[in-house]
């Protein structure tokens, strides 16, 4: 009896102390509870099974992925296992990103379960196997809190056959589901790091999943998390640029994260495992732009260097030229017309104005470059238009212009000099007027690069500021010396036709050139910032021209005149601040999406959007390239394009040999593309340049204005 | 001129000059190689405090918030053996608190001050930024988050204040402080081998 009693004891104890078998241990702690799961009830040696760490998070509350992001910390677990078992590294489902004002971390929230796997040798010994795991996180909403705990898990070992599955195989299918996918066979990725940013590009034989797609990094310290990512879909692939943090100093070999698609209708959000390793830069990017001896400047074969007096002679010339593009010509017809009437005693109150014009276009030339200069040494990559980035001054300028129309139709008077033709001598006061004149030539100038000019642009762009001032003045003379002669030089006023009836109908003309210059911009505008600023725009002009009518109606009565004023204010006003946030992303990729429909619309070229490293990529495959720098306000360019390019003779020629057209489009700020047209000393569109086959051989760079004849003989001896 | 011609003019002038405001885009960040961004600030004795004045001495900026808990990690002993070893070097050594009012880590001049003795810490100064101007001048992320000029004004380090990025006081043991490694290299003439790593730590509370 005692014999037996002996043996039951045990049995009894146990029965009274021990625990049964648990295949899960959870711990709650502030603001979540966390459990440690087996997917099996029992552990079989020689085989492996998968573990749950489920975490539950009090709502408003998260923990981090293995990459924090720009704050917080990971959750990791220390295992403490007997001999026989081995865990793996956690596997992380694709977190969420979690923006809290200007960083961007990456995490979870609700709920997240972390899978790692158990490897049970096949010599592990005894009945049972005890696992502990003491896990640590950092569980934060507005404010974090770190915490740990301890989990434990006692499985029996089994040694006869296939483990019995828990009842928690829902949990793991789920988990197993939230990771990663590994990418598509059949994609082909690469990358590249350059000054700004990464740049993924994928060629996808089997189609990829509708949406865009953000990188999230592995790593951190490599992307700046908190920026926009630019992804652009293309036939056959995709690209992406992702902005590189400003902390990241070092070159990097391999870039590993997740590309997380979006999701959309009828199909969940999907992420892909990456892994890449980066390819050098390209040699375009890194081609120095200081003037130096010829190997260092492969891109500049043709033109001489050009030293100050001869940039000032172009800037000359060119500003001459100006008078003749289609944007200031209106501007110095009237001015002109002003002098029909003109006899010798006012002569030189006439100089007098034309000297105040004059000054006018210098001083204007003085303040657009002084502020461009000013702007690019805080680091801004702007070039010569840059104010005709910026929708803000597109939206007040065509508001300027069209009153200056509403003015010239003979809505209502005002003394800007361009409508009191006969006044043009007649009193001091009219001074003001004249200078006021010729800032606006000059700003209207902007959209049109006459010959010569875009060198001497450039040129003065890499100056220090005197040269590059000296250099502008040069073209705001040039700009204003076809009136001056007409003013100073004896006779010239004779060759200018008599006055007469046809001088009023000639001014209402030119009104109506004005308004198709308005037009002109509202376009522009709603490329840059889409249709909505377009009707803002339209409204503002609508309060303009109410503005008119009270002038019109009211002209001499003060009320009358200061709510005029008060409403052209806010006609200006109005569609600015409504313009405030605008995304340059979404800018970015409205303006390439409407540019690549228009093109496509009426050319069976596929013009890509220009990248530094897209253009590498085809050198080094030998293919030639015709690289189009172009943006919406630019006269010229659009002139080139709709002439030259488009023509049947180009396009066909094109195709033939093979060519691929790139545009870069610089209708908005683009850092990319100035400093691609730096590299050539050029900081100012139209620009052209085309590369042959041989990966050596420099471009040949066209001029501004183009001709079929240029464009062909051009193609015809590129090497 | 008239008094319509003038209006116009002036009008013409108002519109440019609102076009350009409109177009003026922020300052960007502190980068690391140029000239540190100045700023005044009232330190937690009523005191104001510019950065032009410590002109000729290498400055350390340390983000802070005494309730996160990396800086409760550095706040056991290390940051303020930290500032000893340093300011007795003639480094000056500001804390910065940047917690917007109602937001963890808000404190005001005394209690700053409370807060600083009770851990014994031993800054130059406590620099108050409840607006955040500071913070956003310079780009902080985190707390901590440091920041080291050298005497001539340049930013010479940006970033994280060693290379373990956890909150386990465990983890200062063997971590390598990167503000100590800038100074000592800057110090002795040396370029800095690490000038900028990513910052951890808790969000700076805007």
């Amino acid at each position: 009896m005692r014999h037996v009693l002996l043996k039951l004891l045990p049995a009894l104890l146990c029965g009274l102390l021990c625990r049964p078998a648990d295949a899960a241990s959870t711990a709650t702690a502030p603001h979540l509870s966390v459990g440690l799961i087996a997917e099996d009830a029992a552990v079989t040696p020689g085989e492996e099974q998968r573990l749950a760490l489920h975490f539950v998070l009090e709502k408003g509350w998260h923990i981090y992925w293995i990459n924090p992001g720009d704050s917080g910390e990971a959750p990791h677990a220390t295992w403490t296992l007997p001999l026989g078992l081995e865990v793996g590294e956690l596997s992380w489902p694709t977190p969420h990103r979690l923006v809290a004002g200007p960083l961007v971390d990456y995490g979870y929230e609700d709920e997240v379960v972390l899978l790692t796997r158990l490897r049970a040798s096949p010599q592990l010994a005894g009945e049972k196997v005890a696992l502990a795991a003491k896990v640590r996180w950092l569980v934060c909403s507005e404010v974090c809190i770190p915490g740990q705990a301890a989990l434990a898990l006692e499985l029996p070992v089994n040694r006869s056959g296939p483990g019995k599955r828990a009842a928690q195989a829902a949990l793991f299918a789920t988990a197993a589901k939230a990771l990663p996918l590994s990418l598509p066979v059949g994609w082909q990725l690469s990358g590249l790091l350059d000054a700004y940013a990464f740049h993924l590009r994928a060629s996808t034989s089997e189609p990829r999943p509708d949406g865009a797609a953000t990188f999230l990094p592995l790593e951190p310290g490599q992307i700046d998390n908190a920026a926009a990512q630019e992804f652009s879909a293309s036939p056959g692939g995709f690209a992406l640029r992702i902005p590189r943090s400003e902390q990241l100093l070092r070159e990097v070999s391999h870039l590993r994260g997740l590309l997380l698609f979006e999701s959309t209708a009828g199909r969940p959000a999907r992420s892909f495992a990456v892994d890449l390793s980066l390819a050098a830069a390209p040699p375009v990017a890194t081609i120095a732009a200081a003037p130096a001896a010829p190997p260092a400047q492969p891109s500049r074969p043709t033109a001489p260097v050009v030293g100050l007096p001869l940039a000032l002679l172009l800037a000359l010339l060119g500003g001459a030229l100006l008078n003749l593009m289609p944007c200031v010509f209106p501007v110095l017809s009237i001015k002109a017309l002003g002098l029909v009437a003109l006899t010798g005693a006012d002569r030189s109150r006439a100089r007098a104005h034309g000297l105040a014009y004059s000054a006018g276009i210098l001083v204007s030339f003085w303040a657009l470059a002084g502020l461009l200069i000013a702007l690019r040494y805080t680091g801004q990559k702007l070039g010569w238009g840059f104010h005709l980035q910026s929708p803000q001054f597109l939206i007040a300028l065509s508001a300027l212009l069209f009153l200056l129309g509403l003015n010239l139709l003979g809505v209502f008077e005002l003394g800007l000099g361009l409508t009191q033709l006969g006044q043009v001598t007649a009193e001091r006061h009219g001074y003001g007027g004249a200078f006021a004149t010729g800032v606006l030539a000059t700003v209207v100038a902007t959209p049109c690069t006459a010959p010569f000019m875009g060198t001497a642009v450039g040129f003065a762009l890499a100056q220090p500021a005197l040269p590059a001032l000296l250099i502008f003045s040069a073209l705001g003379c040039g700009l204003a010396l076809p009136y001056l002669l007409l003013l100073f030089i004896p006779g010239a006023l004779r060759m200018l036709p008599r006055p007469g009836a046809w001088m009023e109908t000639f001014k209402q003309a030119m009104a109506f050139l004005l308004f198709a210059t308005v037009v002109w911009l509202a376009w522009v505008l709603g490329v840059q910032a889409g249709a909505s600023a377009v009707v803002a725009l339209l409204g503002g002009l609508l309060g303009a021209g109410v503005a008119g009518w009270l002038l019109h109606r009211w002209p001499e009565q003060r009320t009358a005149q200061a709510t005029a004023g008060l409403l052209i204010l806010l006609a200006v006003a109005v569609p600015i601040w409504t313009l405030r946030p605008v995304e340059e992303s979404t800018a970015h990729r409205s303006q390439g999406a409407q540019s690549a429909g228009a093109q496509s619309a009426s050319d069976d070229l596929a013009w890509e959007d220009f990248s530094p490293e897209q253009l590498a990529l085809y050198r080094r495959a030998g293919r030639p390239v015709f690289l189009d720098f172009t943006a919406a306000w630019c006269v010229s360019c659009k002139v080139n394009e709709l002439l030259i390019i488009r023509s049947p003779e180009v396009r066909t020629r094109l195709r033939e040999l093979g060519v691929v057209p790139m545009k870069a489009d610089w209708t908005n700020q683009d850092a990319v593309i100035t400093q691609a047209l730096a590299e050539f000393g050029r900081s100012g569109v139209p620009f052209y340049a085309i590369y042959g086959r041989s990966a050596d051989a420099p471009p040949i760079q066209l001029p501004e204005v183009l001709t079929t004849r240029i464009v062909l003989d051009a193609l015809a001896t590129m090497k | 001129m008239n008094v319509r011609s003038r209006r116009s003019f002036l009008m013409a002038l108002a519109i440019a000059g609102l076009a350009t405001a409109a177009t003026a885009t922020p300052a960007s960040a502190a980068k690391v190689g140029e000239s540190a961004p100045a700023f005044t600030a009232t330190d937690s004795n009523g005191k104001q405090v510019a950065l032009s004045q410590f002109k000729g001495k290498y400055v350390v900026l340390e983000w802070h918030n005494q309730d996160c808990p990396f800086v409760v990690k550095h706040y056991g002993g290390n940051m303020q053996k930290l500032q000893k070893e340093w300011t007795q070097k003639q480094v000056v050594w500001l804390a910065i608190i940047s917690s917007a009012p109602g937001k963890q880590g808000h404190v005001d001049g005394a209690g700053a001050n409370q807060d600083m003795q009770k851990h014994g810490a031993a800054p130059t100064a406590t620099l108050l930024d409840p607006k955040g101007e500071i913070g956003r001048l310079y780009g902080a992320k985190t707390t901590p988050h440091m920041f080291v000029i050298d005497p001539a004004g340049q930013l010479i380090y940006n970033g994280a204040i060693d290379d373990k990025p956890t909150a386990n006081a465990a983890d200062l043991a063997g971590a390598k402080n990167y503000v100590s490694q800038a100074l000592t290299e800057a110090m002795a003439g040396k370029p800095v081998s690490q000038p900028a790593t990513p910052p951890y730590g808790c969000s700076v509370k805007y």
